[in-house]
């Protein structure tokens, strides 16, 4: 196991779904997994801020992941969690349909996405993993807060 | 090793805070001596402060503020000791080197290294002395000569003085006072300088141990505390309210639902006990950040009078209310905007000397600052006794410079029309000095009270002066606030702006030009649906339109207008939350805070609205 670690990168990544296709972020940026509670609207805000929650006392803006890459809208229901995720000090809560596993992979089998997207989530995305039976959409967190934090 | 270092460091920062606590201290006094001639007391604190300034100092090795601390300390022992009295000469190099001291220790805080050039100040400080008391030799007694032998004629052992025999008689009495341990009975070595300096001296070195005598309670009784730290508690105290808020709300529902349980019983007594601590925790918190606004205040004798000076005009200031207590942040906020208004005041507000007694006003212009506690709310009152505002002049101005359009200007009433002055780039003296009339500064002041959830209202009245009035919540973290609900969505209102509530039918609700108004009390207020103003859009209710409306009249300053609400759900205390990781600047969103039942309510921006709404209808 060390031995690996040293010769090739391993990713620690918490993957989940939305709308069938698998995504997932670094292990490091989530901070927890919650069920969804009630979401409070932000007035004059873009829509992809679904609004925001009370994290233990705290204010967190909630993200809807969704919206954000222009996927059809779902209602809540038994899966869908909030991912609280902590970006350079900024707490913020992204909506997902379901959350899979926590996955361990080797750097090496991350490739860069096809150039053939057109979706508006491609700017967000990092590379793709590529496992045996499947695939896993690495989003680039920074980016997609960055863009988020400055409505 | 670092450990030292650090001690060092912090002997070094304690001493600049309390060095620069002491002049603040001593500046107002001196303003107040040149009014009220000699008074021993105030001397005597104004040289004992100076004195430990300079021990300290010593003590530290920061040889400049000693030398500057030490040749103004000449004078003002001179001074105490009755040889002379105070001139305004005196007085303009003392207030000079004391600029001088927190140039000094500016420079020790920012560790910048520059050393400033002091011996031209020393040698004014000196040269003072020696006119002041060549002026009273004459006149003086037997005894002074002695003194006036050495002080008078010779320069240069005044300063040898200064290094050596100061450091000497510094460590023995200071240095424990710095280090904290407790001081006891080295003070002989004092007496090693005493000889030098005089008779005066074992009467000053018994002062020093009666000074020093006293120190040790008042460290006990005093804590300096990080800021950060208080905070860090005072958001604690936050979460503790609102989990008191809920568990009010979970011991509600059992004592509606279980009230024969007799558990319940003890449950609710339980809670309520909580109720009443968590409130007492919360104002001793606050309380913990209360400053009194005199802190503030001492810096205005002196502002007024150099101001004054420099204009010349005779001024004379009175401030009452000093004692007030305001949230820390509040003391970091005001100084700017009340400097910007006392500036005003004494070069546009006031007459000059001749044109005051030509009007039949004393020849000494006033300006009184009132200080008070009104309900949540500060109350700062800054009022001139001068020629009040030039309303048809102020139009005119911001007519010309393109504020406002003719039609606009003949419109608008006398009390819409001192708000001119806060617009940005208005300035009604024609010829700008060097203090105000470059056209920023009132600006300032509406924008740096508005980020206090203030706001400031003027009157005037010609001839006979201008008022300043700025009202500040008493704290910035928690508020007083009216719970509302929109569509389903609750919302608080900080109480502070609110003026009244009122239930109005449809059919009071008048169109004019596609602006809703309607009339209170023969006014007519522009009327705004909260869903829109929110962006929300007329969600919900669209066709059913309830036959009555709630509606919220706010009043920033003298504009009102009213917000439109489906109902309202009465008063609560709420905690301000920071929305981190979302920008509301153009939400009119100011904050969040949770409510009893652990759901997330926005704080609405009021002001903001105002300020977007008035400037809409002004195009």
């Amino acid at each position: 196991m060390e031995t690996s670690t040293v010769t090739e990168q391993v990713l620690q990544l918490v993957t989940f779904t939305l709308a069938n296709e698998e995504y997932a972020v670094d292990i490091l940026n989530v901070q927890e997994i919650n069920r969804t509670t009630e979401i409070t609207n932000v007035p004059n805000a873009p829509g992809y801020v679904e609004g925001v929650v009370n994290l233990r006392g705290r204010v967190i803006p909630v993200i809807n992941l969704r919206k954000k890459f222009g996927l059809p809208e779902k209602n809540a229901d038994d899966t869908t969690r909030i991912i609280i995720m902590d970006i350079q000090g900024v707490t913020n809560g992204l909506i997902v349909d379901s959350v899979s596993e926590v996955l361990r992979i080797p750097s090496d089998i991350v490739e860069p996405s096809p150039p053939v997207t057109s979706n508006t989530s491609r700017m967000f995305i990092k590379g793709i993993a590529k496992l045996e039976k499947r695939l896993i959409i690495l989003i680039d967190i920074d980016k997609l807060m960055g863009e988020a934090v400055q409505l | 090793m670092t450990d030292e270092m650090d001690e060092m460091e912090e002997i070094i920062i304690e001493f600049i805070t309390e060095a620069e606590e002491s002049l603040e201290k001593i500046e107002p006094l001196f303003v107040e001596l040149e009014q009220k001639g000699q008074d021993r007391d105030m001397l005597n604190d104004i040289f004992r402060s100076m004195h430990t300034i300079k021990g300290a100092a010593g003590f530290l090795g920061f040889q400049l503020i000693v030398k500057v601390a030490h040749s103004s300390e000449n004078i003002m022992k001179k001074l105490r000791d009755g040889e002379f009295s105070l001139s305004k000469e005196l007085m303009d190099v003392i207030l000079k080197s004391i600029d001088m001291l927190r140039l000094l220790l500016e420079h020790l805080k920012a560790k910048d290294g520059i050393e400033e050039d002091i011996a031209p100040l020393v040698r004014e400080l000196e040269d003072a002395l020696n006119t002041a008391i060549s002026g009273t030799t004459a006149s003086e007694e037997s005894e002074e000569p002695v003194e006036d032998s050495t002080g008078g004629q010779e320069i240069k052992p005044t300063e040898s003085e200064t290094a050596a025999p100061v450091a000497e008689n510094i460590e023995p009495q200071e240095a424990p006072e710095i280090a904290g341990i407790p001081e006891s009975s080295q003070n002989p070595d004092a007496k090693t300088e005493s000889p030098s300096a005089g008779e005066q001296k074992p009467g000053e070195v018994a002062q020093e141990i009666k000074d020093n005598a006293q120190k040790p309670k008042e460290t006990a009784q005093n804590l300096r505390v990080d800021v950060e730290r208080i905070d860090k508690v005072m958001d604690l105290a936050g979460e503790v309210v609102l989990v008191r808020n809920r568990l009010l709300n979970i011991s509600n529902y059992f004592n509606q639902n279980y009230s024969a349980d007799s558990q319940t019983e003890m449950l609710m007594e339980t809670v309520s006990f909580l109720d009443r601590v968590t409130s007492d925790l919360q104002l001793a918190v606050m309380k913990i950040r209360m400053q009194p606004i005199k802190k503030v205040l001492s810096k205005f004798p002196r502002l007024v009078r150099d101001i004054s000076a420099s204009v010349n005009k005779e001024v004379e200031l009175i401030i009452s209310g000093e004692g007030t207590e305001v949230d820390k942040s509040v003391i970091e906020h005001i100084g700017d905007p009340m400097t910007h208004i006392l500036r005003n005041s004494i070069d546009h507000g006031l007459e000059s000397t001749e044109e005051r007694i030509a009007k039949g006003k004393p020849p000494k212009g006033r300006i009184v600052i009132n200080i008070f506690q009104k309900g949540n709310q500060i109350v700062i009152e800054v009022s001139d006794d001068g020629q009040g505002i030039n309303i048809e002049k102020l139009k005119q101005k911001a007519i010309e410079k393109g504020l406002l359009t003719e039609e606009e200007a003949r419109k608008m009433s006398d009390e819409a029309a001192t708000d001119i002055i806060f617009m940005p780039g208005s300035s009604t003296k024609a010829v700008a000095t060097e203090l105000s009339g470059r056209g920023v500064g009132m600006d300032v002041v509406k924008t740096n009270i508005s980020l206090l959830n203030g706001y400031v209202e003027v009157s005037t009245e010609k001839n006979a002066g201008t008022t300043f009035k700025i009202c500040i919540p008493l704290t910035l973290a928690i508020i007083q606030a009216l719970m509302i609900e929109v569509s389903g969505a609750k919302y608080a209102i900080p109480l502070s702006p609110i003026e009244e509530t009122l239930k109005v039918s449809k059919d009071e609700i008048e169109n004019i030009t596609g602006q809703n108004v309607i009339v209170i009390r023969d006014k007519v207020c522009p009327l705004f649906e909260l869903n829109s103003l929110l962006g929300n859009g007329s969600i919900g209710n669209n066709g059913n339109e309830p036959d009555h409306k709630y509606i919220v009249v706010i009043a920033m300053g003298d504009k009102r207008f009213c917000i439109a609400v489906d109902s309202l759900l009465g008063q609560e205390e709420v905690v301000i939350k920071t929305l981190d990781g979302i920008d509301t600047t153009s939400s009119y969103v100011l904050g969040a805070t949770i409510t009893g039942d652990g759901k997330v309510v926005f704080i609405l921006d009021v002001s903001g609205m105002s300020r977007n709404i008035f400037e809409l209808t002004k195009v």
